[in-house]
């Protein structure tokens, strides 16, 4: 009993915002705020996947999924597109939706690397896919 | 933030999330499953999954829990389907 009021009193003595789960949850939304405003163009549960990996497991392979969107108005060359991302990564995309939506399966796939790639190409509007801890030559939506 | 193009004002776009979008001739589009900077991801089935970017400027308006945006269906299956 002791060591649970003293348990209670210091959260409540190590902040005075609020309790710790209340401060957390403030600081979760700020995180997902913030990397909304860095990765504008990555689904979030993606990037929050991407980097709970690549943080938590330093061997991590950069195992990934990517469903790339292109802008439907820039009516881009997807043919082009795949040899594109076949010359930087060796993976041949497969068409998921014509015109629009690319899926390829990587290795190497990094948060810096997802960055370049979205700044490398104007025409991606999005980017979305999934995140695994061991490579996967599954392409099932869990990767 | 807000939807521009119809001076929609949405303080809060992640209170959007679970609600159903409909097109200008009344189809379902599906439902919002997530909230990005522009876009809202909208997904609609139940085993094969379509989804839909949604542009927030495209939110016509918010009616009794149902969104409402100002493309039709046929727009929207050729412009904003992406799976």
């Amino acid at each position: 009993m002791e060591n649970k009021n003293f348990t209670n009193s210091y959260s409540r003595s190590s902040n005075n915002n609020g309790t710790a789960a209340e401060r957390l949850k403030s600081l979760y939304g700020h995180f997902v705020a913030e990397s909304s405003k860095l990765f504008p163009k990555v689904d979030q549960k993606l990037l929050l996947d991407m980097i709970h990996l690549e943080t938590s497991y330093k061997d991590w392979e950069g195992s990934v999924l990517l469903k790339i969107v292109y802008s439907s108005k820039s009516k881009v060359d997807t043919t082009k597109k795949k040899e594109e991302i076949f010359q930087l990564y060796q993976k041949m995309p497969d068409e998921v939706i014509e015109g629009r939506t690319l899926r390829v399966k990587l290795i190497r796939m990094y948060i810096k690397n997802l960055e370049e790639l979205i700044t490398s190409d104007r025409d991606i509007e999005f980017v979305t896919g999934s995140a695994t801890l061991a490579p996967s030559d599954s392409y099932s939506d869990s990767a | 933030m807000e939807s521009d193009r119809n001076n929609l004002i949405i303080e809060d776009w992640q209170s959007l999330v679970n609600k159903p979008v409909y097109s200008s001739n009344g189809n379902d589009i599906g439902i919002v499953r997530s909230v990005q900077p522009e876009f809202l991801i909208t997904s609609y089935g139940s085993i094969t999954q379509d989804r839909y970017l949604i542009p927030k400027s495209s939110v016509q308006s918010i009616k009794n829990g149902i969104i409402y945006i100002n493309e039709d269906s046929d727009f929207v299956e050729q412009n904003f389907k992406f799976e």
